[in-house]
């Protein structure tokens, strides 16, 4: 019989908040240790729970190497293939609040507006180079950056500390991820105003077309889905179905 | 291994032999009437250099590139459009010829997001167009929209629509204004804003991304090189405090602003036949100084010109809210329509005089072109099904292939179609 398999973000506050949000909805995971990357609920049979890097999660989906995901809005809407099967199951499961914003170096006051950064990104220009800004967002930021006229970008890649990204010279700006700001404000740089890429919070995502390809995983999702959101799972497979017709 | 197969990206299509068949036929058609006209057929690369889109567009194609890192290393994406390319030819060839006309057809490339007002819009599409280089002329103008009328009417599009604007009116409108670099920018970008939302928000989303002083945040703000503290990276201080400065002179004024977002506004909603709408912009621009009389007569010496080619024009249309998203267009501009609203604009064009420079190269050169989207076209003229006489030859056992693959043969040397079904 197969399994229906949820990943979860394996680190971090999401993963706390995964855990907790899953318990409280009669979904108690029961990970035998913490080194161990998979889990199952005992209150759910045939369920196997994936601990993964929550970077990985949609890409994971998509791949069909996972049913059911918990991850940030953010996340997804980077990481999704515009032509796959992948649909959000709850929007918002109240948790994992964040933003990604547009930071620059506090000393930039002549900055105030995404409308002057796109004049800065033309004062670049007209010396002959792209202003760069670091981030793990390129999609995102380079859509959001366009849409808001600064065209002459070049988007740096940067894995660790991006707040570190201007200091050290990598990058001009950044585009992170920040609850409260202060890591921003501690690293000598600002928030622009209207400078808000995408504001996230943690969401559940489903591949369908894995779902519907098997009988049994489509009863759990079932019983999974009323639990998650204590709504008819009806509406929602009916969906799914007609998407993927 | 258990692999589903590989579909298409979304909005690419595979193309039929038939609509391959038409397409082939209308190039074919279009080239010959162009040849006429002495435009000679270049070709381009399919991919170049992502630098030569962004200088040619100002960044505004950036969005709709398909962009990758060849295996050499270069930064480069599918073209989404042609002319960029053919500025280089004609920059090779400019000295051979004062006006250097040439024409070209292939696929061009541009994404659009799946959540926009072009989400289902092919990303793939064939352009047909020509460009002449080298003269300002205003019967250089009267050609290219002859020629993209002509062409059109040649294979059986009979009564396009087309809407003409020219952006050097609104740009020398503007300057009369006085209004900043960026004032202007967002008065031309805005056209299908300023048409539709009162005067009131206009104003204040202009004050909002600072084009119009808010007094309330700049009041008493003093910089000296001391404010500049910290970090600046790539910038200097000297950057930083120069531009706060030009910020304060780029600062419309709000009541000057706000008399040419009246003008425009008015301007925008002139749209009409020749005549009626020169009327109603005669009777606009009466109400200013004498300055702005001149602007109707680029309109009057199109028509003459236009008559000369023998153009009809009770379907030319004079659209003065005809916007243009890319910014390098500094004259004529237009845009070709059926007269049914479902279909996209079927062809576009203008004259982008400094094109030349922004690409780089030194000396001045003139240009103007337009482009059709041949699919659109395809779709307008639903063209019907050539017959093809075929003979199909199919094989009924072992013995008579031989027999089979003569006779096939014997058909193609007389020039009929003939194809074998064998048995496996």
């Amino acid at each position: 019989m197969a399994n229906l398999r949820i990943a979860i973000p394996s680190t971090g506050a999401l993963y706390e908040d995964s855990i907790n949000f899953l318990e409280k909805k009669n979904l108690k995971i029961n990970r035998l240790n913490s080194r161990k990357y998979t889990a199952d609920i005992p209150s759910l049979s045939n369920v196997r729970v994936l601990f993964q890097r929550q970077s990985d999660i949609t890409m994971e989906l998509d791949n069909d190497s996972a049913d059911i995901g918990i991850v940030g809005l953010d996340r997804y809407y980077e990481s999704r293939l515009e032509k796959g099967s992948l649909e959000i199951m709850d929007k918002n499961l109240g948790f994992g609040h964040s933003k990604l914003v547009i930071a620059i170096p506090n000393s930039w006051i002549d900055v105030k507006s995404m409308f002057d950064l796109a004049d800065v990104s033309l004062e670049f220009r007209k010396k002959g180079r792209n202003m760069r800004i670091a981030t793990k967002y390129p999609r995102l930021v380079n859509r959001f950056l366009y849409t808001s006229d600064v065209n002459f970008i070049d988007i740096v890649h940067i894995s660790g500390g991006l707040e570190a990204a201007p200091i050290m010279g990598y990058a001009d700006i950044i585009a992170d991820i920040t609850a409260t700001g202060t890591t921003l404000r501690e690293n000598d740089l600002r928030i622009i105003d209207d400078g808000v890429v995408i504001e996230s919070q943690a969401i559940m995502i489903c591949n369908y077309d894995s779902i519907l390809a098997d009988d049994e995983k489509i009863k759990i999702f079932h019983t999974l889905y009323e639990r998650i959101t204590n709504k008819s799972s009806k509406a929602f497979v009916g969906k799914i179905r007609n998407k993927k017709v | 291994m258990n692999f589903k197969p590989v579909n298409k990206l979304p909005n690419m299509e595979d193309i039929s032999s038939e609509i391959i068949q038409n397409r082939n036929r209308i190039l074919y058609e279009l080239g010959s009437f162009i040849n006429l006209y002495g435009y000679d057929q270049v070709e381009t690369p399919i991919i170049e250099e992502t630098e030569l889109f962004i200088r040619k567009s100002g960044g505004e194609l950036s969005n709709k590139l398909y962009s990758f890192v060849e295996p050499g290393g270069n930064n480069v994406s599918l073209r989404p459009e042609i002319t960029s390319g053919l500025v280089r030819t004609a920059n090779q060839k400019i000295n051979t010829s004062k006006n250097l006309r040439f024409y070209y057809s292939g696929p061009v490339f541009r994404y659009s997001p799946p959540d926009g007002i072009y989400a289902n819009k092919s990303r793939q599409y064939t352009q047909f167009g020509a460009e002449l280089f080298g003269s300002k002329s205003i019967h250089s103008d009267a050609e290219i929209l002859s020629i993209a009328i002509k062409g059109l009417n040649k294979i059986g599009i009979k009564n396009p629509k087309i809407c003409i604007f020219n952006m050097k009116i609104i740009n020398e409108i503007l300057s009369i204004f006085n209004i900043s670099d960026r004032g202007r920018l967002f008065l031309i970008k805005n056209v299908e804003i300023i048409k539709r939302l009162p005067n009131k928000e206009i104003l204040n989303k202009a004050k909002s991304i600072g084009i119009i002083k808010n007094n309330k945040i700049e009041k008493n703000k003093t910089h000296s090189k001391d404010s500049v503290n910290g970090l600046v990276g790539r910038r200097t201080k000297a950057d930083i405090l120069s531009r706060i400065k030009l910020k304060e002179t780029f600062f419309d004024e709000k009541e000057r602003f706000l008399s040419a977002l009246k003008f425009v506004k008015k301007m925008y909603a002139i749209s009409g036949t020749p005549d009626k709408s020169l009327s109603k912009f005669t009777k606009l621009i009466n109400n200013y100084d004498e300055e702005f009389k001149v602007f109707s007569n680029y309109f009057t010496d199109l028509l003459d010109a236009l008559k000369i080619e023998k153009i009809n024009i009770s379907n030319i249309i004079f659209d003065f809210g005809l916007s243009k998203s890319i910014s390098y267009y500094n004259g004529l501009i237009f845009d070709i329509f059926v007269n049914d609203k479902s279909f996209d604009s079927i062809a576009s064009g203008g004259r982008y005089d400094d094109l030349n420079k922004i690409l780089g190269y030194k000396n001045n050169l003139p240009a103007l072109g337009f482009a059709y989207n041949i699919d659109e076209i395809i779709k307008i003229l639903k063209i019907e099904e050539e017959k093809v006489s075929e003979k199909i030859l199919i094989q009924t056992n072992d013995n008579n292939i031989k027999e089979i693959i003569n006779k096939a043969n014997t058909a193609r040397e007389s020039g009929r179609r003939s194809y074998v079904e064998y048995i496996d």
